[in-house]
């Protein structure tokens, strides 16, 4: 009953040394509890529909969840460990009720709520700029479009397709195979027994911690983001603006020829399509 | 090392975005909701992306996250713009009723029926006739269970 | 623990001081309006409970103590979880921005409290990109307008909330470009750090980059929600847009924050373009040893000129008619875009070539001192240019004369 060789193979990990002891099954284990509970969670938050299954559900699905996190290092300091599990808090629980929401405009909410959680990550990573083009680019363009599609396509605020799934099956298979694969990750990062905090997978140690991360750490972290991004990846950023120019067009190009498409021909209205 | 106990965690946590974005995909049926997941898969690489970049102290990972912001403004115009005027044709926002698209020497294959709706009983809302004071029911105005 | 008392402290007195400006702004609007309009303003509510009329300064008081014992219902059709999550997010969106606004320079460390360093009058000194999380705090204040007029669950709610969020964010855009030419003079994001190059090289950015400023003023006067952009709260199209549903005190949240927007757009407006705390002759430039006298005259020309820009704001919306909404939109999409753009390319190509390496040597030999007018010129330049361009253009837009090629009497509207 050897699943982590299973595992192992599956992964094909030819570079892969470590040995397997009896203390990694016991790990295995626990991860595949806390897969079940997770799924299960899940299941019941997004296939049944009652208040005790929602609550139950919810209350299944932390379980998995913290259950899985218990396995990781912990974050050092603890102000740092409240800090960065209180942000990927306010990233995962509305993700959650974003996916689970009956209403779409809730939806949509939840997921801006879900950004702010992201941002914030990515600013304690020091990802300056990034967070805060999330936030910008993201929060405050992209969803307030989806917010207006879905307000001017559905004013009821939901149909009946946003109560109903596909059915109960589908739902658990897809729920299992998330968790199973946050799982795995997980399992690939926990350090293996007898392998002094090196994981299954052996991440790569970083190359050198000192001028690197004092290039990408810098106070002044736009000017060096910049210079990196218009030397290095100057052609993919002259891509990107040419990318976002065809899309700009495009999108107008099908809502004009969609205008003419929904013109009532003998209506006596002129259009034109200029001011 | 907290270096790998940062990286572990922000990894986690961008998996589990990762794995909510994809069974929210798989199981709505709004394609405006499914699309939200897809941007929500996004934003969990975006995580694992700048986690990985600054483990080895590396930009591509954050220009490739400058990239995935653009990209997903680009899909998220265009696809917009199609989930209009396939609501406008359609008539709805649930995916289910463009099952039997396909090409044109294609039988149709339909996955699961869409029942349908029951539009006899309609929930309008009841507007009292003018002129006529509607019947003020006592328990109302003596309590109010909210403002 | 002193690390997290100084920016609480900091935090505190912001948050007071704006909701307090806020507040009296309101009755600056009312006297200023009257005075446009030959009438007096609210001048009898002085102290309460005497007679004692002190210029009607009281009347803020009055003003928000009626509001907040408004009997404050909440209608039964609304979706009740975003009715009150709208204007909390405005209000939100609006005064986290004062956490990048800086209030003056630095104050010369205490060391009696602890504080060996001067003190940055800015509750964020080491954020390196302050006018980005600028912009991300506008974004976020749309959401308060689409929530509001979608909660809202009426007609005139709605149209009034969409019409107001595709405004704000068309002119997201232009404010942004209008910006770009300032941070590429200055080489940082920082708003304190801008500051710092107007006071070091002596030249306002209003004077070096004019068109910018232009751009920058009308797209703050838009994302502001003011006259001539005043469509969502124009009560003869829209009865009150977004907020028309609201009473009481969520309605004082709402109206607080666009009160609130239009002080920071004053604060950018200053900063960025009228150099922030710097005079020549008065405050010394970025170099300067601080000391308390420094500081409280830095502190005084930064208010001032924040004054003096709000009270351009308030003219500005008893003077001139409001923009009918598809010229409104116009002007963001085909002349501020474009200008914007314009305004951007000819900047960065100047900039270059004042630089040493360029021809920035040169420069200085021919002109020694009188450098920094001629550096000025270029800009004024494409501002008439500019200008020229759009009257070739789109000769509607600039020419203000009454039309004479349209008959009105036959005109559907006199019908």
């Amino acid at each position: 009953m050897d699943w982590s060789g299973f595992l192992w193979a599956a992964a094909d990990s030819s570079e892969l040394a470590t040995p397997i002891g009896p203390a990694c099954a016991c790990v295995a284990g626990r991860l595949l509890v806390a897969v079940a509970l997770a799924a299960l969670g899940l299941w019941c938050l997004l296939a049944l529909d009652s208040k005790w299954t929602r609550r139950g559900g919810v209350g299944l699905a932390a379980g998995g969840v913290l259950l899985m996190a218990s396995q990781l290092q912990l974050v050092q300091p603890w102000g740092d460990w409240l800090g960065f599990w209180l942000l990927a808090a306010l990233a995962v629980l509305p993700a959650a009720a974003m996916i689970v929401s009956h209403r779409p405009v809730y939806s949509a909410i939840w997921f801006a709520v879900s950004l702010l959680g992201v941002a914030s990550l990515l600013l304690w990573q020091g990802a300056q700029f990034l967070g805060l083009a999330t936030m910008v680019v993201y929060a405050g363009a992209i969803v307030v479009t989806f917010l207006f599609v879905l307000m001017l396509a559905l004013p009821a605020g939901y149909g009946r397709y946003d109560r109903i799934s596909w059915g109960k099956l589908p739902v658990g298979v897809a729920c299992l195979v998330a968790s199973g694969l946050v799982g795995l990750c997980v399992w690939g990062l926990s350090p293996a027994p007898g392998a002094a905090g090196e994981s299954p997978w052996q991440l790569a140690k970083p190359a050198s911690t000192g001028m690197l991360s004092e290039d990408l750490l810098h106070p002044a972290h736009v000017a060096h983001l910049g210079s990196h991004l218009f030397t290095e990846y100057l052609l993919a950023i002259e891509l990107a603006g040419v990318l976002l120019l065809m899309a700009l067009v495009g999108a107008v190009s099908w809502m004009a020829q969609a205008q003419r498409y929904w013109q009532v021909p003998g209506d006596g209205v002129e259009r034109t399509d200029h001011v | 090392m907290s270096d790998t106990a940062i990286l572990q965690n922000h990894l986690f946590v961008g998996a589990v975005l990762f794995a909510l974005g994809l069974i929210g995909f798989l199981v709505r049926r709004n394609v405006i909701v499914m699309f939200l997941c897809v941007e929500l898969m996004l934003q969990g690489v975006a995580l694992s992306l700048v986690s990985w970049s600054r483990y080895h102290g590396d930009w591509g990972g954050q220009m490739l996250v400058i990239f995935i912001i653009t990209v997903a403004a680009c899909e998220a115009a265009l696809g917009l713009a199609l989930v209009w005027i396939m609501a406008q044709r359609g008539g709805s926002l649930d995916i289910a009723i463009w099952q039997t698209l396909r090409e044109r020497d294609q039988a149709p294959y339909t996955d699961r029926e869409v029942p349908e709706e029951d539009r006899s009983v309609e929930d309008w809302p009841q507007l009292t006739p003018a002129g006529v004071e509607p019947v003020h029911p006592r328990e109302e105005d003596m309590y109010r269970s909210h403002v | 623990m002193s690390l997290l008392l100084v920016p609480l402290v900091k935090i505190a007195i912001i948050l007071f001081g704006v909701m307090t400006a806020a507040a009296y702004f309101v009755l600056l609007e009312r006297r200023v309006a009257a005075w446009v309009q030959d009438r007096r303003g609210p001048n009898r509510v002085g102290i309460p409970g005497t007679n004692i009329r002190l210029f009607g300064l009281g009347q803020p008081l009055a003003d928000g103590l009626k509001m907040i014992l408004k009997e404050e219902y909440t209608p039964a059709h609304v979706d009740r979880g975003l009715y009150l999550l709208a204007p909390l997010v405005m209000m939100s969106a609006a005064l986290a921005v004062f956490a990048v606004i800086p209030c003056g320079s630095t104050l010369p460390p205490i060391p009696a409290l602890g504080l060996q360093e001067p003190i940055a009058m800015l509750v964020a000194p080491s954020f390196d990109v302050g006018m980005i999380y600028v912009f991300a705090l506008s974004s976020i204040a749309v959401y308060g307008v689409i929530l509001g007029g979608w909660a809202s669950n009426s007609k005139y709610s709605f149209l009034g909330g969409l019409r107001s969020s595709a405004q704000l964010i068309a002119y997201e855009l232009p404010l942004g470009l209008g910006l770009l030419g300032v941070v590429l003079a200055t080489g940082s994001l920082r708003l304190d750090a801008i500051v710092a190059e107007q006071a070091n090289t002596g030249v306002w950015f209003a004077l070096s980059q004019p068109l910018g400023m232009l751009i920058f003023m009308i797209s703050a006067f838009a994302e502001a929600a003011r006259l001539p952009f005043d469509l969502p709260e124009c009560e003869q199209e829209l009865v009150g847009g977004y907020h028309t549903e609201y009473a009481g005190m969520k309605l004082v949240v709402f109206l607080t924050a666009e009160f609130i927007h239009m002080i920071t757009a004053s604060f950018l407006i200053s900063i960025l373009f009228l150099g922030g705390w710097h005079f020549w002759g008065l405050t010394g430039n970025a170099e300067t040893p601080i000391t308390w006298t420094l500081a409280a005259i830095r502190v005084g020309v930064l208010f001032a000129k924040v004054f003096a820009v709000i009270f351009f704001f308030m003219m500005v919306r008893w003077s001139w008619p409001r923009f009918r909404y598809d010229q409104l939109l116009a002007l963001a999409w085909k002349v501020l875009l474009p200008l914007g753009l314009l305004n951007l390319v000819v900047l960065a190509i100047l900039i270059e070539v004042q630089h040493p390496q360029v021809a920035g040597g040169w420069l200085d030999e021919r002109f020694g001192a009188g450098r920094a007018v001629v550096s000025w010129l270029p800009g004024w330049l494409l501002l008439v240019l500019a200008f020229m361009l759009v009257a070739w253009l789109r000769p509607i837009m600039t020419d203000n004369r009454p039309r004479t090629d349209v008959d009105l009497l036959d005109s559907p509207l006199q019908e």
